[in-house]
């Protein structure tokens, strides 16, 4: 059985090809057109696992554009599949953090079964986008700059305002006045970002461990380190882009399951 | 019978209204929360409507005159008396009191359209003393009503519209059971509209409808849905779109409620022997399981009544600054997952930009429980 797991997601759309093992994976903006974004990145997972369309057994949706894509077999939501998507990696994971781009949630599982969960209310404080637009603010190009550049704070910067657009203004602010350098300010954003997220957590009840770290900011080393430093445990995440294709490998994996009980 | 068509029922309510108000009879508009005795209104010749319109675009305009902080309910219901719409402009007077802020707000504002205002002052504790504050708040109501239309209201007169109220209340009940009972029969959007009908056009007129229903119920075919719920917290406008939401989008059942907009309307009778009044006082006071209660007394009632339903979760809405649900809410999660009844919390005031997100939610907590 093939299948496959697409995830649009409302920043990038993701795709893993599955057959009990990892056979391809391909992320790409989603831009303003989901549906033409879960086309493309359909056809060049295809492509890279070595798989032909008429190949695939069972395809599953995930994310905020799961909807959008007329082609698969069902949906599921992203809190579903990201909590099989990091079983796959972390059998004995009982918390994930799962960060995207505008949204931010907390998961208790169990066996890759979601027990409770908790999601950001509807503003963009805390997610993807918050940190996009800071790092904009700060002519930093990307996240994982951004995470590398925390890392040399000796003194972060306190942010207060966790509104995006406020915090912006209190950015440009902190830069202008000199008290801080901008790793500082960077470490100070990363560190307002885990104190919500950790709030989040936190009303899950008791912090769980294992704690896994996934969505696209968890490429982001420096939120990781803010957040290990709020929750006091150790996080995990998978290696390389695998954060952010947890979604995408839930969603083929549950897909798996349905193709071979068919 | 004709379902589900909220445009429909508030053209209905526009044309009894207006019938209403031909006859001669007053208009007395109601935000409901569970604690206002409709048969002495109903007695006294006044009908109660209660106000239960209102969605994004009236909340907005509701913004101009109250804060931000004031629940969307009560914005929204100052939209529509602000817009003037064809229901709310046949009111004649506005029963506002201390239920809730939002409703203690909705009755600060009253001025800027010109409506009397008749206070109804409602104690927060089942007490003696307040049960007997209670009691003598209702024979104000009553003299109050008495002095608005010149006749006096008799016992014999609210005996017969208590009996016809629990009339009423006795056939949702039963309707309510074929909800409850797997297979269920009938959804909770159903029933929030049946309710509803009741709100706006009066119990007489909903009646024959009820026991059609009852009568044909039986041969419908079962639900299939993908989850049960239980749904709990702020009560539902009619024109919010929550229950089609959990409903006909996300394919989850609302198999029971604790709602004042839904079954706690209909889940307790008036005791029909003993004085009228006292009746009238130890249903609304002493049988509340509204939020607004000290101390909240929902969490054991909502567990047992959350059994009977054979609901699988919990959905605790919470209208954005609704304080009678929202201060306790840790605590009933907390209490809740003791018992290990999933909960999911939903805090949301009536605009339309964040569907996408709570259709998530939904979706993701009936795949948790199904």
């Amino acid at each position: 059985m093939i299948t496959i797991g697409i995830d649009v997601g409302s920043l990038t759309t993701k795709a893993v090809v599955y057959d009990g093992k990892i056979l391809g994976t391909f992320i790409s903006r989603s831009g303003h057109q989901f549906e033409r974004a879960g086309i493309d990145v359909f056809n060049k997972v295809l492509n890279i696992a070595g798989v032909k369309k008429e190949d695939i057994d069972y395809i599953l949706s995930t994310g905020y554009g799961r909807y959008s894509l007329p082609f698969t077999n069902d949906k599921v939501t992203e809190i579903t599949a990201h909590a099989r998507g990091v079983n796959f990696f972390y059998p004995n994971v009982r918390t994930i953090i799962d960060i995207g781009g505008q949204d931010s949630k907390a998961m208790r599982v169990q066996n890759g079964q979601v027990k409770d969960f908790m999601m950001n209310d509807k503003c963009a404080a805390g997610t993807g986008r918050f940190i996009e637009v800071m790092a904009k603010a700060l002519s930093v190009n990307s996240l994982d700059e951004m995470g590398k550049l925390s890392l040399q704070s000796k003194n972060p910067a306190q942010i207060s305002s966790m509104c995006t657009v406020f915090a912006e203004s209190e950015v440009i602010s902190l830069f202008a006045e000199k008290k801080y350098s901008k790793v500082d300010i960077i470490a100070g954003i990363h560190n307002s970002i885990a104190k919500r997220i950790g709030g989040l957590v936190r009303r899950l009840g008791k912090i769980e461990e294992d704690v896994a770290f996934v969505g696209g900011v968890a490429k982001n080393i420096g939120v990781k380190k803010a957040l290990e430093n709020e929750l006091k445990v150790k996080i995990v995440s998978p290696e390389g882009d695998y954060p952010q294709l947890t979604g995408a490998l839930g969603a083929a994996i549950i897909a798996y399951e349905r193709a071979n009980k068919k | 019978m004709e379902l589900f068509s909220i445009n429909n029922l508030i053209k209905k309510a526009v044309e009894n209204i207006n019938q209403i108000k031909e006859s001669g009879r007053l208009v007395v508009g109601i935000p409901q929360h569970g604690i206002i005795p409709d048969e002495l209104f109903h007695a006294g010749g006044i009908f109660p409507l209660h106000l239960t319109l209102g969605g994004r675009a009236e909340q907005e305009i509701g913004d101009e005159y109250l804060s931000p902080t004031t629940c969307p309910f009560g914005r929204a219901t100052i939209g529509c008396f602000d817009e003037k719409n064809e229901l709310y402009s046949k009111i004649d007077y506005l029963l506002t009191g201390t239920f809730c802020n939002g409703v203690q707000n909705i009755g600060n504002y009253a001025k800027y359209f010109d409506l009397p205002v008749i206070k109804f002052i409602t104690p927060h504790t089942t007490s003696n003393s307040a049960f007997t504050f209670f009691l003598d708040e209702i024979l104000k109501l009553k003299v109050e009503i008495e002095k608005i239309t010149g006749k006096k209201i008799s016992k014999n007169e609210i005996s017969k519209s208590i009996k016809l109220y629990n009339k009423v209340r006795k056939l949702l009940r039963e309707l309510n059971l074929y909800r409850i009972n797997i297979p269920s029969k009938i959804q909770g959007l159903e029933l929030f509209y049946l309710v509803h009908k009741v709100f706006l056009l009066g119990p007489e007129i909903v009646i024959p409808e009820l026991e059609q229903i009852l009568s044909d119920i039986k041969d419908r075919d079962p639900i299939e849905k993908k989850a049960r719920i239980f749904l709990t917290g702020s009560g539902i406008c009619l024109e919010d779109n929550f229950y089609e939401l959990i409903e006909n989008e996300c394919n989850g059942l609302i198999v029971g409620d604790d709602l004042w907009s839904g079954y706690d309307f209909y889940r307790v009778d008036i005791e029909e022997n003993g004085d009228p009044i006292e009746c009238m006082a130890k249903k609304y006071l002493l049988y509340n399981m509204c939020g607004r209660m000290i101390p909240d007394p929902r969490i054991n009632y909502i567990f047992n009544i959350y059994r009977e339903c054979k609901a699988q979760g919990i959905i605790y809405h919470i209208l954005k600054y609704c304080d009678s649900y929202s201060g306790l809410k840790y605590e009933f999660k907390k209490s809740l997952d003791k018992k290990q009844i999933p909960v999911l919390e939903l805090e949301r005031d009536f605009a339309e930009s964040n569907i996408g997100q709570f259709k998530t939610r939904i979706e993701a907590f009936l795949e948790m429980i199904q």
